[in-house]
């Protein structure tokens, strides 16, 4: 057997079923190997895109992504997404191709040193030198992807390891390292701290997706009866309409939630990591609370907040130990539920131009349940964040710690590979679609019914915004007028797209969104002024958030 | 803050690249150190006497994490509460897979 057929016989048995990737000189033993072979493979056309593809995959399905490209070019073209999955603990195997081990280290054809680049991005990596550890190496790359905190673990194939024959290969089954019990003594701590507290609260991350924990995490909150903040990554760990749910915290959370983290009296952190994005001013950061800490990596606990009580393990095994309703609290829910009433989202805009997050809220509503949500990365990203009632956090597929433009096709993508039956939509903005604009052909190639909701405000908006708030509207490198007809765009690749450019128009194009079988772009023209609020600036605690001027 | 971090990590490619990459995307500064191969070839001893100016603590978390790394001790030399005394870091054996 040669090596690349090991390798994909070693994938075979990690139960892979679809690699996203895109063909050159040193992997081509392994596409070789990859005919009749029962993966599936998608040909995406940047492999940047491949990358981000199968993060999206790993995200909507919990299983490891599984990307792939050839050296130099294509390795390097595929870190972006690479990085994106490190920083958002999602977890994936790269296979990289390399040119022949001989060559490795002579400035050879398309050789980079993807190993040492990509070191810094991983959550481990393996270079294979030897025809005979493929299997164990794939074998461990997937277990570690998947264990303990995910990341992604990239494997570089030197072109001649893939291409030597071998005889009499073992391939073990997929494994995962269990996640240990936490620690009994430390449970009783939190149960302890649970009980005197009087004004405790819920910050959930996207730790809950990761474990699988958001029905205990529901559970917990029904028996304690504690209202709940998420973090992005959080949405829809319990249902956004949950009445104990105060929403996101943080730059672009809501009131409700970020009065309640800065007057509370401890805080269960669970699987978040106090991201600055979070925090605000870290030293005036929920400054009278206890912190309790659930997390899967040691390193996470005390990195930026110092706690009380830390809890490592199966957060699970926590949630549902934890069932302890502090006897003091009602004063507290009830006044957070005030603020949550007092601070509610307005949709009634007085305006024809289509105001975007009443746009989200009214697909939200007509949505079907499991309906997947994939974005880019600017002001459309928060709308979805602030307006999209998630009801499951794997439904929300946002590039968060890498914040990467570009992320929300190719994800959608993945995602509706890992759900073939269900809705996939990708949201994004006029900046960011181009980012990854070729994924059209992609779309077109397979058939992939996603939809694509493209709010244009002919501006990089994120950026405009905070050119108008902190850089006294000095406007750099912001205007977008020039953009090119995106419903010509699509209709070249052979998608269909229709234009939405009036308030009015969003019933009919939502539902005919709905209706539309295979792909379809819907571009939605909105208000070169709109802001997203409310907005806490950089460097200012939670209190001090701005709000929409008067319109 | 000066503290000298004893490392165990099993003889992988790029096993004493990561542990130096790690220290230096968080700004600490390598005043010495000295790493041998055991002579079964299995394992690499290193040892760094470090300088920073922020925490120690969450590095040391996040090089016990790695891959390679079997077992690892640090002590303050200078600037910490427990000077001169080594201080294990055993989350690997008794927490959690990494």
């Amino acid at each position: 057997m040669k090596g690349a057929q090991i390798l994909i016989k070693a994938l075979e048995a990690e139960g892979v079923d679809v690699i996203f990737g895109y063909p050159g000189g040193a992997i081509m033993p392994v596409y070789d190997a990859l005919v009749g072979s029962k993966l599936k493979h998608i040909l995406v056309r940047h492999e940047q895109a491949a990358a981000l593809a199968a993060d999206g995959y790993a995200r909507a399905s919990g299983n490891v992504g599984v990307c792939m490209a050839t050296s130099g070019p294509g390795a390097t073209n595929l870190l972006t997404g690479i990085a994106n999955a490190h920083l958002d603990s999602v977890p994936m195997v790269a296979i990289t191709g390399q040119v022949s081990t001989t060559l490795m280290g002579t400035d050879a054809f398309q050789e980079v040193d993807i190993f040492g680049i990509s070191m810094s991005v991983v959550k481990h990596n393996f270079i294979v030198r030897k025809t005979a550890d493929i299997a164990k190496i794939v074998h461990d790359a997937f277990e570690l992807a998947r264990s303990g905190r995910p990341g992604p673990v990239l494997i570089d194939f030197p072109k001649d390891v893939v291409s030597a024959e071998l005889d009499d290969v073992q391939f073990k089954g997929s494994s995962i390292k269990p996640m240990p019990r936490p620690e009994a003594k430390d449970l009783h701590i939190a149960h302890d701290l649970l009980l005197n507290s009087r004004q405790p609260l819920i910050y959930a991350g996207g730790g809950i997706r990761i474990a699988g924990a958001a029905k205990e995490l529901r559970a917990f909150v029904d028996a304690t009866g504690i209202p709940v903040v998420t973090t992005l990554q959080g949405l829809g760990a319990v249902p956004a309409d949950h009445p104990l749910n105060l929403g996101m915290l943080g730059m672009h959370g809501t009131k409700a939630a970020n009065f309640a983290v800065q007057s509370c009296d401890l805080l269960v952190c669970i699987g978040a990591r106090f991201d600055d994005r979070v925090t605000g001013k870290l030293a005036e950061f929920a400054p009278g609370a206890k912190v309790i800490h659930m997390d899967a990596d040691p390193a996470e606990i005390g990195k930026l907040r110092m706690v009380e009580c830390a809890i490592m393990g199966d957060i699970k095994v926590a949630l549902n130990f934890l069932h302890v309703r502090p006897p003091e609290i009602d004063f507290w829910v009830k006044r957070c539920m005030l603020n949550k009433e007092k601070f509610a989202w307005d949709y009634n805009a007085p305006m024809e131009s289509v105001y975007a997050p009443k746009f989200i809220k009214e697909m939200s509503d007509k949505a079907p349940d499991n309906t997947f949500i994939s974005c880019d990365v600017g002001q459309h990203q928060m709308w979805v964040a602030q307006h999209y009632g998630f009801k499951m956090p794997h439904n929300h597929l946002t590039s968060g710690g890498l914040g990467t433009m570009g992320f929300g096709l190719p994800a959608a993508i993945g995602a509706q590979f890992a759900n073939p039956e269900a809705t996939v939509i990708t949201v994004s903005g006029d900046g960011s679609i181009l980012m990854n604009i070729q994924e059209l052909a992609t779309l077109k190639r397979y058939n992939i019914p996603v939809k694509i909701v493209l709010f244009d405000n002919k501006a990089l908006g994120m950026v405009r915004q905070w050119q108008e708030l902190f850089f006294n509207e000095n406007y750099s490198e912001v205007d977008l007028s020039d953009n090119p007809d995106f419903v010509k765009v699509a209709e070249a690749f052979g998608i269909p797209a229709y234009k939405v450019e009036r308030a009015d128009e969003v019933t009919d194009a939502v539902d005919r969104m709905f209706k539309t079988e295979g792909p379809v772009l819907l571009h939605v023209l909105i208000d070169p002024k709109a802001n997203v609020w409310p907005l806490v600036p950089p460097g200012k605690s939670n209190e001090q958030m701005m709000e929409a001027k008067t319109v | 803050m000066k503290f000298t971090v004893s490392i165990r990590l099993s003889n992988t490619e790029g096993a004493l690249e990561r542990v130096l990459g790690r220290l230096r995307q968080r700004a600490f500064e390598i005043s010495s150190m000295s790493a041998d191969r055991t002579p079964d070839r299995a394992f690499i001893d290193a040892r760094f006497t470090i300088e920073g100016t922020r925490d120690v603590e969450p590095v040391i978390k996040q090089l016990a994490k790695l891959y390679e790394v079997q077992s690892l001790k640090f002590q303050y030399t200078e600037g910490g509460a427990h000077n001169g005394q080594w201080q294990n870091h055993t989350e690997r054996e008794i927490c959690l897979p990494v």
